[in-house]
């Protein structure tokens, strides 16, 4: 089957799946996921490795666009009360997530790199799934607002985090010593600060030109343009999509008064990408891998699972957050997809020789977590009042 | 919107410093190729040696394979550590003559452990080859001639060896050559490498599993004779003249008129070669007799004494023959005697004398008539020679004479000039 015809496969069987699991119930996000699963090399083989290769960029302006739709909540002026409080809520849980899985791959006999490049992967709330499931159950109010600012500095965090281990771990340069340390650092102040200039640029950029454009699909061109300038650029450079995407959004966000319109205007012409995005992401999925890794795998997964359960809700009442969210945070932060699988690239490229091991326990958590991660992000939605699945559609029918 | 940004300008000066960051960090970016350059020389020197090692142990490896494939058409025989080429599909193996006579019947064991008897079904006194005929039901290996052979290309000399992986030796082909193997003078194909002294039947094939040649010994040197003339050899020995060698150690030839002159006789065919230790050498048969009667039937041509000597006699076949003038009889035995000399498997050489001959002349009567250097001079028109005989004189006078040297276990006359 070429590129072209597994697209159109993989958009009606998302599509199919959506359905039967809204039907059953669970989030349409894990339909999709499930319907990669189904069409992908490891079950029916409907796409293949090299059709999933090509579809890659689709996955990049994908991430890139849910990446710049949590950029966009980064408003400063709301930021001002409430950044600190949430700056340190997300501190205190990926730290202790981190330390959590640490401790328990050491306890499990692991060395001590190992354990601690798994810990800091442990981190990651996978932005994508949760954003899916937030659109999808039309989910507003504080827990939602905390939610989204949560991932966009849970992810820059974690990134930044596992670029300085990478680069603190690996072989150090021949030369002296202020050399070594230049090389060791610049990675990380190169993809944090770089990737935020190119997003700022890109940002007033759109800014700048969305005064001048009305119309549904040229904003949509616009845009589409400005976040796949920003995603080619960063990986020209060497800098992180990611961040530069989260940037493009927040610049979005603080300058122009065009967000609200904007961020309208893709929510009503996305869905095709993303439901191409899970449905790769699924068909990535090796079940395969489950069985190779052992105990390291499950262990990974209760360790991190306890620690964004329990450490979110003891920092949330810590903090002085309200009830809802100190009692449904932790279950909406359980996705893990998109960032630690391209963790898992740069781990295989940096070491070698352990790198397919840890790969290997993360890509497994990785499928267990896309299965959980969905379903309980609903249901704490669900829980916390928030949600409004129902509304969601009456307003569909309405427009 | 925030309120301060409500001035243009903090927004472009922000946007100058992100360039300003963006360029400076693309300046700073260290340089990728310093990864590349941390492979000192040495290094890539082992690096390199590595490459080729590994190359010449796949090469080694790939011979091996090649080999263990093609010892599927091979057979050890015996307890010695000979081998033999599996020849046709109804169980013919040709291998090379042993040093010291196999034991017949004795067994053939393949690759696969296999093992069946086997009897010698032919063993020629021209050709070092032997022929033997088992109850094994192999295919035989394709064969290739040397014109199809290039120069430069891999051969594999492989041995079967009893119950151990087969023994290959690689060698590069270098081109054919004339070989003289006693009275046979087959292509010997040449390779760049000496050939071990245990290959001795060893089968010759190309990388394609294709069956090139076969190592025999010829005059104690190891040669590769080709398939062609491995072939030819056997279609050779099927022949009425090759029988009366291989059952009498005789060759017949015609009288032609140059040979009656000398022999003032008309009819009857010349014995010119007589082999040693056969029947007609056991029977007094020397070069220069003239078979004239074979019981009591005059023989007219060759073709005729071929057949009635092979007509199937049992018992002695009586013979009647002109040796220079005087009428003789012999008695030609159709079963081998036990030779007197071998005794407790020591064989006593022939002293019988003679002149060695030291050089020929080119295009010198001696040389069209097929003598070489190496031969021994025994008797010249029946006078038996030695170094100061006075009847090396009679080759000087210009008359014809008829004669007898020794060459290779065989006897063998002449006429000169």
């Amino acid at each position: 089957m070429n590129a072209m015809a597994s697209l159109g496969v993989i958009l009606l069987f998302a599509l199919l799946m959506g359905h039967l699991f809204k039907y059953l119930r669970l989030p349409e996000v894990t339909g999709y996921i499930f319907a990669g699963v189904l069409v992908g090399p490891g079950v029916l083989g409907w796409v293949n490795e090299e059709n999933l290769s090509g579809l890659a960029a689709f996955s990049e302006v994908a991430l890139g666009l849910i990446l710049f739709s949590i950029g966009t909540v980064f408003d400063l002026r709301r930021l001002r009360d409430s950044g600190p409080r949430l700056l340190k809520l997300v501190l205190i849980e990926a730290g202790c997530t981190a330390l959590l899985v640490w401790a328990v791959m050491m306890f499990l006999g692991q060395p001590w790199r190992f354990a601690l490049l798994l810990g800091i992967t442990a981190m990651e709330t996978a932005a994508a799934t949760t954003m899916m499931v937030l659109r999808e159950v039309n989910s507003t109010g504080p827990l939602t607002d905390t939610l989204i600012s949560y991932i966009g500095i849970n992810n820059v965090l974690t990134l930044l985090v596992f670029s300085v281990a990478v680069n603190a771990f690996s072989p150090a340069p021949e030369g002296s010593a202020g050399l070594a340390a230049f090389h060791a650092i610049y990675p990380v102040l190169w993809q944090l600060f770089g990737s935020l200039a190119l997003g700022y640029l890109v940002g007033l950029l759109l800014c700048s030109w969305a005064v001048k454009v009305v119309e549904h699909g040229e904003t949509l061109i616009l845009l589409i343009g400005c976040v796949l300038l920003a995603v080619g650029t960063a990986i020209l450079l060497d800098l992180s999509p990611l961040v530069t995407s989260l940037a493009v959004g927040a610049t979005m966000a603080n300058l122009s008064g065009q967000t609200v319109r904007t961020i309208s205007v893709l929510t009503r012409t996305d869905p095709p990408f993303y439901a191409v995005f899970f449905v790769i992401a699924g068909a990535d999925l090796n079940f395969g891998v489950l069985k190779t890794v052992g105990i390291l795998a499950p262990a990974y997964v209760i360790a991190r699972l306890i620690s964004k359960l329990g450490v979110s809700r003891v920092a949330a009442r810590k903090l002085g957050m309200p009830t809802e969210i100190q009692n449904t945070l932790g279950m909406t932060l359980l996705c893990q997809a998109g960032l630690a699988v391209g963790l898992t690239t740069v781990l295989r490229r940096s070491f070698p020789e352990t790198g397919a091991a840890i790969s290997a326990v993360i890509l497994a958590a990785v499928v267990i977590h896309e299965i959980i991660g969905p379903i309980s992000t609903r249901f704490g939605l669900l829980r916390s009042g928030e949600a409004m699945p129902e509304s969601a559609e009456a307003l569909t029918l309405l427009e | 919107m925030l309120e301060w940004i409500r001035d243009r300008r903090y927004p472009l000066v922000l946007a100058v410093i992100c360039g300003a960051v963006l360029s400076l960090g693309i300046l700073l970016k260290p340089a990728k190729q310093q990864e590349e350059a941390r492979i000192s020389p040495a290094d890539m020197e082992r690096l390199q040696r590595r490459t080729v090692r590994k190359r010449l142990d796949d090469l080694a490896s790939h011979f091996q394979y090649v080999g263990n494939e093609v010892s599927a058409y091979l057979v050890s025989l015996g307890s010695s550590a000979a081998t033999g080429v599996i020849w046709n599909n109804q169980g013919w193996i040709l291998a090379a003559k042993p040093s010291s006579p196999l034991q017949d019947p004795f067994n053939v064991a393949t690759a696969k452990g296999e093992t069946a008897s086997a009897t010698v079904v032919w063993r020629s006194r021209e050709v070092p080859l032997i022929a033997l005929k088992s109850s094994l039901a192999a295919l035989p290996p394709g064969r290739t001639s040397p014109s199809e052979l290039e120069p430069g290309a891999w051969l594999l000399v492989v041995a079967q060896r009893r119950d151990r992986p087969p023994f290959v030796v690689p060698a590069v082909y270098s081109g054919p050559r004339q070989a003289s193997c006693g009275l046979w003078y087959p292509q010997e194909l040449q390779v760049n490498s000496p050939l071990p002294d245990d290959v001795v039947g060893a089968g010759v094939f190309t990388l394609d599993n294709v069956l090139a040649g076969m190592v025999i010994r010829c005059q104690q040197r190891l040669l590769i004779a080709s398939v062609d003339d491995l072939q030819s050899a056997l279609k050779a020995s099927d022949s009425a003249s090759a029988h009366i060698i291989d059952e009498f150690g005789l060759r017949l030839s015609p009288l032609d008129d140059d040979l009656k002159d000398h022999f003032s006789t008309d009819g009857g065919v010349l014995i010119s070669e007589v082999w040693e230790d056969s029947i007609a050498a056991n029977a007094g048969l020397t070069p220069g007799d003239i078979l004239v009667a074979i019981d009591g039937k005059p023989v007219s041509d060759e073709d005729s004494a071929e057949k009635a000597l092979l007509a199937g006699y049992e018992g002695d076949i009586p013979l009647r023959l002109l040796r220079y003038g005087r009428a003789i009889n012999a008695k030609l035995p159709t079963h081998p005697v036990a030779s007197d000399d071998a005794y407790a498997g020591i064989t006593i050489a022939h002293d019988s004398g003679g002149v060695p001959v030291g050089d020929i002349k080119p295009n010198s009567p001696a040389q069209n008539a097929g003598l070489r250097p190496g031969d021994v001079l025994l008797s010249i028109d029946g006078h038996t020679l030695s170094p100061d005989s006075r009847y090396l004189a009679l080759l000087q006078d210009g008359k014809s004479a008829f004669v007898v040297v020794r060459r290779d276990h065989r006897t063998i006359g002449v006429l000169l000039p």
